[in-house]
C-alpha cells in the first residue's frame, strides 16, 4: 500500500520543504564543514573528509526537512543555523 | 528473531513517500548507470577484444623520453610548462594516454585542456581513437553523452541515491533483522517484488551506499570544495589538491628561467628502476614546468604486493639534477591521501584483482534488480480500487516504458560490441555510437508496444541472448581469433563471457514462469463491498509482517 496521504504535505508547504532540503541543506552542510575546518589542528582532515561527509549530511538534512510540521520553521531553522555556523567560522578564521 | 521498534505512523509514512518518489524518479537513471558501470569495471580488460589491431602489437623498447620528444616537436602546440600527465601503456592496454594543456591563442587566455592517445610503438599521436566500446559505456555511466547537463544529472542522481538509500533503510527498519533472508517466490507478485527489493537492497546496501557517495564525490565535488576554496583559501584550489594528492606538493617558481632538461629523464628512469622497479609497477608520469629550470616529474606507480589496499605510490624528481624530491609510499602515506585513494579504489574496484571486480559486477546487476523490483512494487501497490482506471493505466504505462528502456539496454550493449568489429575504420567511433544508441532507442520503442511485463522481459532476454551469441561469432569471422584458437586471454574471455551470457539469457527466458498480466486489474463492479473483501484477504496473507 502506498504511503497514507494524511501524513504528507502538499502544495506550498511541500515546495518550501523541497527548497529547504536542497538549498538550505546545502548551506547548512557547507557552513558546518567550514566551521569545523576553521580549527587549524583538524583543518586538513576536515576538508578531505568533507569530500564525502558533505554529501551524507546534505542528504540527511534533505530528509529531516520533510519531517517538519511547518515548512517555514524548518527553513528558518536551517538558515539561522547556517548563519550561526558561518558567523562562527568567520570569527574563528581570523581569531585562531 | 528480534524485531526492531518501528517508527510512528507519521514519520514512517513520510519516509515511505520520500522513498517512493525519489525511487521512481531515479530508477531508470540508476539502472543505466549501474548496468553501464558494471561493464566499465572491465574496460581495460576487454580493450584488446575491442581493438584487434592492438592484439598483435608488442611494446618493446618503450621510452618515456621519446614521448616527451614527440610532445615537444609534434604539431599540437602543447603548453608543457603546465601540468602534463602521461598514462603509460601496458600489455592489455597498449596506448599512451596524454592529458595536457594547449597554449591559449591569446596571451593570458583561458587554458585549454587536451586529452589524446599516442601509439607506443611509432610515437605518433592518434587523431581518432580506433575503438569505442569501453569509452562509450564508461561515458554512458555518467551520462556524458548528454552535452553540458549530463554529468550534473548523474551527479544529482548519485546524491539523491544517498537519500533513497537512507529512506529505504528507514522504511525497512522494523523488519531489517527478521526479513534478512526472506527472499522467496511465495505469495502475491507484490510480495515477491517487495521481498526481492528489500532483501537485495539490504544485501547490497553497503555496496550501493558506497557508490552513491563515491559517485557524488566524482561528479559534485565542485559544490563541496567551492565554499572552502573561496572562503578559506582565497580562491586557489591548489591548496586542496595538495591535501588530496602528494604530487601537488612539489614547488614550482613562476620566475624559473626557460631551460630544457628533458634529456635527464633517462637517468631518472634508471634511478627509479634501481630503487623501486622491484616492488612497484610504473603506471604514469606527471610533469610540470617541463621546459623551465625547475622542471619536475612525478612517477605514479602501484605496489606489486596484492595484499596492500593503499597500493598507489608516488616519487618526485627534479629533471635538472635528477634528484628525488619526495616520495609517498604505502607504508608512510599521509591520512588525507589515504582517504582520497580509498574513494578511488572503492569506486573503480582497483583492489583485490579480478575476483573483486567479478563480485562488483554481480552486485551491480543485483542493484539493477533492486531498481526494477522497486518500479514493479510501485505499480503493484497502486493496482487497486483506490485508484481510478485512468490512474491505473498511467501507472501501468510508466512501468512499461521504464522496463522497456531498462531491459533493452542489455541487447543494445551486445549490439554495441558486435558493431565495434563490424563497422569500418572511417568515422568509426561516430558510427558505432550511432548504431548503439539508435538500436537502444528502436528496441525500447518496440518493447514498449508489448502489453505485458512478461512480453517485455522475454523480448529483451531473447534478443539479448541472440545478440550475445552473435558477439563471439562476429569476432571469429571478422578477426579470425576464434575463442578456441586465440592465445590472448582478454579476447577468449570476452567471447566466452558473451557466449555464457547468451546461453544464460535463453535459459532464463525458457525456464522463467512470469505471470501474464495484460493490464491493470479492472475496477471491480459493485465497488466497495468487493474491495473490502480483497483487503481483508491481503491482510491475512501478510500478518503484520510487511507494512507495504
Amino acid at each position: 500500500m502506498p504511503a497514507q496521504s494524511k501524513y504528507l504535505t502538499t502544495g506550498g508547504q511541500r515546495a518550501v520543504k523541497i527548497i529547504t532540503g536542497i538549498l538550505g541543506g546545502y548551506l547548512l552542510s557547507a557552513s558546518f564543514h567550514l566551521l569545523m575546518a576553521s580549527f587549524p589542528a583538524i583543518r586538513d582532515v576536515v576538508i578531505i573528509l568533507s569530500s564525502f561527509s558533505f554529501f551524507i549530511i546534505w542528504a540527511g538534512l534533505l530528509l529531516l526537512a520533510f519531517l517538519a510540521k511547518n515548512a517555514w520553521n524548518a527553513l528558518f531553522l536551517y538558515l539561522v543555523l547556517s548563519l550561526v555556523f558561518g558567523g562562527a567560522f568567520w570569527y574563528l578564521k581570523s581569531a585562531l | 528473531m528480534m524485531k526492531l521498534k518501528g517508527f510512528a505512523n507519521r514519520p514512517y509514512n513520510i519516509f515511505f513517500h520520500l522513498h517512493t518518489v525519489s525511487g521512481i524518479v531515479l530508477a531508470v537513471g540508476l539502472f543505466v548507470i549501474f548496468f553501464a558501470g558494471a561493464f566499465t569495471l572491465f574496460k581495460s580488460e576487454f580493450y584488446l577484444w575491442e581493438s584487434p589491431q592492438a592484439r598483435t602489437s608488442e611494446i618493446r623498447d618503450f621510452h618515456v623520453s621519446r614521448v616527451l620528444d614527440a610532445l615537444k616537436s609534434g604539431n599540437v602546440a602543447f603548453d608543457l610548462n603546465d601540468e602534463t600527465f602521461l598514462s603509460l601503456p601496458t600489455a592489455e592496454h597498449p596506448l599512451v594516454q596524454i592529458f595536457a594543456h594547449i597554449k591559449p591563442e591569446k596571451e593570458g587566455g583561458s587554458e585549454i585542456h587536451y586529452s589524446g592517445k599516442m601509439d607506443p610503438v611509432s610515437y605518433q599521436m592518434l587523431d581518432k581513437p580506433g575503438s569505442t566500446v569501453g569509452e562509450t559505456l564508461y561515458k554512458l555511466h555518467f551520462f556524458d553523452q548528454i552535452p553540458y547537463a549530463g554529468r550534473w544529472i548523474a551527479g544529482f542522481v548519485s546524491l539523491f541515491f544517498i537519500f533513497a538509500t537512507i529512506t529505504g533503510v528507514l522504511v525497512h527498519w522494523k523488519n531489517i533483522l527478521t526479513k534478512f533472508w526472506a527472499y522467496g517466490f511465495k505469495g502475491t507478485w507484490k510480495q515477491i517484488w517487495t521481498n526481492a527489493h528489500t532483501v537485495f537492497g539490504m544485501l547490497g546496501l553497503p555496496y550501493q551506499f558506497m557508490y552513491a557517495v563515491t559517485g557524488s564525490f566524482y561528479l559534485l565535488l565542485f559544490l563541496v570544495l567551492m565554499p572552502t576554496v573561496i572562503l578559506l583559501y582565497g580562491g586557489s584550489p591548489e591548496k586542496v589538491f595538495k591535501l588530496a594528492y602528494p604530487m601537488y606538493n612539489m614547488e614550482y617558481s613562476e620566475d624559473a628561467k626557460a631551460a630544457d632538461y628533458t634529456g635527464g629523464i633517462a637517468a631518472i628512469q634508471r634511478k627509479w628502476e634501481a630503487a623501486y622497479g622491484k616492488d612497484y609497477t610504473l603506471t604514469g608520469i606527471q610533469t610540470n614546468h617541463l621546459l623551465r629550470e625547475d622542471a619536475g616529474v612525478t612517477y605514479r606507480m602501484t605496489s606489486k604486493d596484492p595484499k596492500i589496499f593503499f597500493s598507489s605510490a608516488y616519487v618526485g624528481y627534479r629533471l635538472k639534477e635528477g634528484k628525488e624530491v619526495f616520495s609517498s609510499l604505502p607504508q608512510d602515506k599521509r591520512f588525507t591521501y589515504k582517504v582520497i585513494e580509498s574513494i578511488m579504489h572503492l569506486h573503480f574496484a582497483s583492489f583485490g584483482g579480478l575476483l573483486v571486480k567479478a563480485v562488483y559486477f554481480v552486485m551491480a546487476l543485483f542493484s539493477c534488480f533492486v531498481f526494477v523490483s522497486g518500479i514493479l512494487i510501485w505499480k503493484e501497490a497502486r493496482d487497486n480500487n483506490r485508484y481510478t482506471a485512468a490512474q491505473k493505466r498511467f501507472h501501468w504505462q510508466v512501468t512499461r516504458v521504464f522496463l522497456a528502456i531498462c531491459f533493452t539496454l542489455f541487447p543494445a550493449v551486445a549490439v554495441l560490441f558486435s558493431a565495434e568489429l563490424l563497422v569500418p575504420a572511417t568515422d568509426h567511433v561516430f558510427r558505432v555510437n550511432t548504431i548503439f544508441f539508435v538500436s537502444w532507442l528502436l528496441l525500447s520503442l518496440a518493447a514498449m508496444r508489448f502489453s505485458s511485463e512478461r512480453a517485455i522481459t522475454r523480448f529483451s532476454l531473447w534478443l539479448g541472448g541472440l545478440f550475445s551469441l552473435l558477439v563471439p561469432l562476429v569476432n571469429g569471422f571478422v578477426t579470425g581469433d576464434w575463442f578456441w584458437k586465440t592465445s590472448v586471454t582478454q579476447v577468449w574471455a570476452t567471447d566466452l563471457f558473451w557466449l555464457a551470457t547468451g546461453l544464460l539469457s535463453f535459459s532464463v527466458c525458457h525456464f522463467m514462469r512470469l505471470p501474464e498480466q495484460p493490464g491493470p486489474r479492472e475496477p471491480v463492479p459493485g465497488g466497495r463491498k468487493v474491495r473490502i473483501i480483497r483487503e481483508t484477504r491481503e491482510k491475512r496473507v501478510t500478518p503484520g509482517v510487511s507494512r507495504f
